[in-house]
């Protein structure tokens, strides 16, 4: 059948958030939980005369991935970028709650989101302050927290912060991570110093590659559904790691991070700095091409 | 935007879903989003579209009758929000949302 | 309110806070005892040397004297906005300073946080919105995007703007919309010691900000929600 032969292949970054989360977990076993048939979606958005969307842009439920129970959200980041808002939030915080429960071996969170959505800028930033209270109690009971970026809008703003405070984190070349965008750099400190438009220049300072190269992020993963599915068994059964030590280790070496790099311009500079001879070939070289450079440090 | 609703009474034929909801397309720049149900219409149809491009009731008319014609679905409740689709991704996502409704 | 005078009015029975340019911190007397104070002033950025200096702070307090309350001060104007941060991992740092607040509260800290200047959007999540509870003053500013930003991004006159924000609380900036919503436990006003006394006396262990924003209407459906997927 063709979306079975499709599964393998499926491309990431071009997939709805409803085919990510079917690709990923194993053949249906996946439970929608406040489904579009609720009927429930943005309060708000009529106000600005800006259409709803029945799940207001992320997917909320339970399956099994290679047999393990999982609880996963995953955010649509062609509906207004992802962007989140009060019902989108509440969403996310309720499936979160209901991990304390229900007790799955992981927490799955797919992000592909710009942040706080401006027509709902208080709830969607309180929904973010209680997205991240809610995530991190699911990681004090030992759950562990996987967080999945490889989506067009990667995870920026209050979703790049959530994604601060996973267990691990994954992300694709493609994938982007931030809190303020490159148009917003652009506009603060003048196109000289960075052009939003070059695109090159905005993978190097917010794409995959470079977060994984400095450590920000824990798996660099080929751009389909299939090698983050992988990726991700290949480290369950594992418990959530959200602790002092853990803590008093992060601030070590992020103190170090700022320290070694600090009056860094480009992303090459921090490369060679990491001991890179050639950093102009990173953003040629495949995803493992550039694991296997990175393993002969 | 409006919002729009179509209902046809019984029109002979039956769906044979084998899930009670499918939810096809995203609500993004000329795209729409098709939210198809089973629900006890005693074997009509009702379409509740809400659309940000006013003033394309006769085309939405068209479009669905076309649907209804093709497939004389039955039983059937679809919610749509739309945000500025042409005729044909619109008739693309129907047909798509009532394969996966019936897909084995 | 500056920094000193509302220590002052915070804790009539004496403090001993040393300021720096942008941070400040020290310990302040109340009659349940010592409290930690750690705050900003001069509304700066949250960039990456900030972060980690309000970071060590923390670690200190649940290093040194563990469980004692902790009362952070609140003056920012958003997260940095530079190159080098974001190239950096600005998010992940934003997200450890987030985690010390959250621990310390697992931990058997009080964590209240006051904001008495501005606080906005990254800056507001990363140092503020993340304590036990967030107090207010009523002449501070809380905020994502002021609203002629918001205007511009959403293609509305702020004159629309501005009418809507008078009976819908969930955009526009203000201390009274973030109480409204919920975000803000209360506003903090007259005798600010007897304020601080009774959060120190506050329950922290449940999250009551979505409940708070649909009693007072400004958020009628987090709640819910949540709630109904919680259960089900």
């Amino acid at each position: 059948m063709k979306n079975k032969k499709r599964q393998s292949t499926r491309n990431y970054l071009e997939a709805t958030a409803r085919q990510r989360i079917s690709d990923f977990l194993d053949k249906g076993t996946f439970c929608e939980l406040f489904p579009p048939t609720v009927g429930v979606s943005s309060p708000h958005l009529h106000y600005f005369s800006i259409p709803r969307s029945f799940d207001d842009g992320v997917v909320i439920g339970e399956g099994m991935l290679g047999g393990f129970p999982v609880a996963v959200v995953a955010q649509e980041g062609r509906f207004m970028g992802g962007a989140i808002g009060e019902v989108h939030s509440a969403k996310i915080v309720g499936l979160l709650k209901r991990c304390l429960r229900s007790r799955p071996e992981a927490l799955l969170f797919l992000f592909d989101s710009g942040g706080v959505r401006l027509q709902e800028a208080n709830a969607g930033e309180l929904g973010v302050a209680e997205i991240i209270r809610a995530l991190l109690d699911v990681r004090a009971t030992g759950i562990p927290v996987f967080g999945v970026i490889g989506g067009s809008c990667g995870a920026f703003g209050g979703a790049g912060i959530i994604s601060g405070c996973c267990d691990i984190l994954m992300v694709s070349e493609e994938g982007r991570i931030g809190v303020s965008g490159p148009e917003v750099i652009e506009t603060n400190m003048g196109v000289e110093v960075f052009d939003a438009r070059d695109k090159a220049l905005v993978w190097r300072t917010y794409g995959g590659k470079n977060r994984f190269l400095q450590g920000q992020a824990n798996e660099l993963v080929e751009n389909s559904v299939a090698e983050f599915r992988a990726a991700i068994l290949r480290y369950l059964p594992c418990p959530a790691n959200y602790s002092l030590e853990s803590l008093e280790k992060e601030y070590k070496e992020l103190k170090k991070r700022a320290e070694k790099f600090s009056g860094s311009h480009d992303a090459l500079e921090v490369w060679r700095k990491l001991g890179f001879e050639e950093p102009e070939k990173i953003p040629a070289l495949t995803t493992d091409e550039l694991k296997m450079l990175r393993e002969k440090k | 935007m409006e919002h729009l609703e179509y209902e046809f009474k019984e029109v002979g034929g039956e769906t044979a879903a084998a899930r009670t909801y499918v939810l096809v397309g995203v609500v993004a720049s000329g795209n729409l989003e098709v939210l198809m149900e089973v629900a006890e219409l005693e074997g009509g149809c009702r379409f509740s579209i809400d659309t940000s491009a006013s003033g394309f009731s006769q085309s939405w008319q068209a479009v669905i009758a076309d649907f209804m014609e093709r497939f004389r679905p039955g039983n059937v409740l679809v919610s749509i929000n739309d945000h500025g689709a042409s005729p044909a991704v619109v008739s693309l996502r129907l047909d798509q949302a009532y394969e996966m409704l019936v897909e084995k | 309110m500056k920094a000193k005078e509302i220590l002052e009015k915070i804790f009539p029975s004496g403090f001993a806070v040393q300021f720096g340019e942008q941070v400040f911190s020290g310990t302040g007397e109340t009659s349940s005892g010592t409290i930690a104070v750690i705050g900003t002033a001069n509304h700066p950025v949250l960039g990456l040397s900030i972060i980690l200096e309000l970071s060590e702070l923390l670690l200190r307090v649940m290093r040194d004297t563990p469980g004692r309350p902790i009362l952070m001060l609140v003056d920012n104007d958003g997260q940095k906005m530079a190159l080098e941060d974001e190239l950096l991992g600005l998010n992940q740092y934003i997200a450890h300073l987030v985690k010390l607040q959250d621990l310390a509260r697992r931990r058997g800290h009080p964590v209240i946080a006051l904001v008495y200047g501005n606080s906005c959007a990254g800056g507001f999540i990363g140092f503020g919105l993340c304590a036990g509870q967030t107090y207010a003053t009523p002449d501070s500013n809380t905020s994502v995007m002021i609203l002629p930003a918001i205007a511009r991004v959403t293609k509305l006159p702020l004159e629309y703007l501005e009418e809507l924000s008078k009976t819908v609380a969930v955009f526009a900036p203000g201390v009274d919309n973030f109480e409204r919503t919920g975000g803000v436990q209360s506003v903090w006003e007259g005798d600010l010691n007897r304020c601080l006394e009774e959060a120190l006396q506050k329950e922290q262990s449940v999250d009551q900000r979505a409940e708070l924003g649909a009693q007072r209407g400004g958020r009628p459906l987090a709640a819910k929600i949540s709630k109904q997927i919680a259960d089900a």
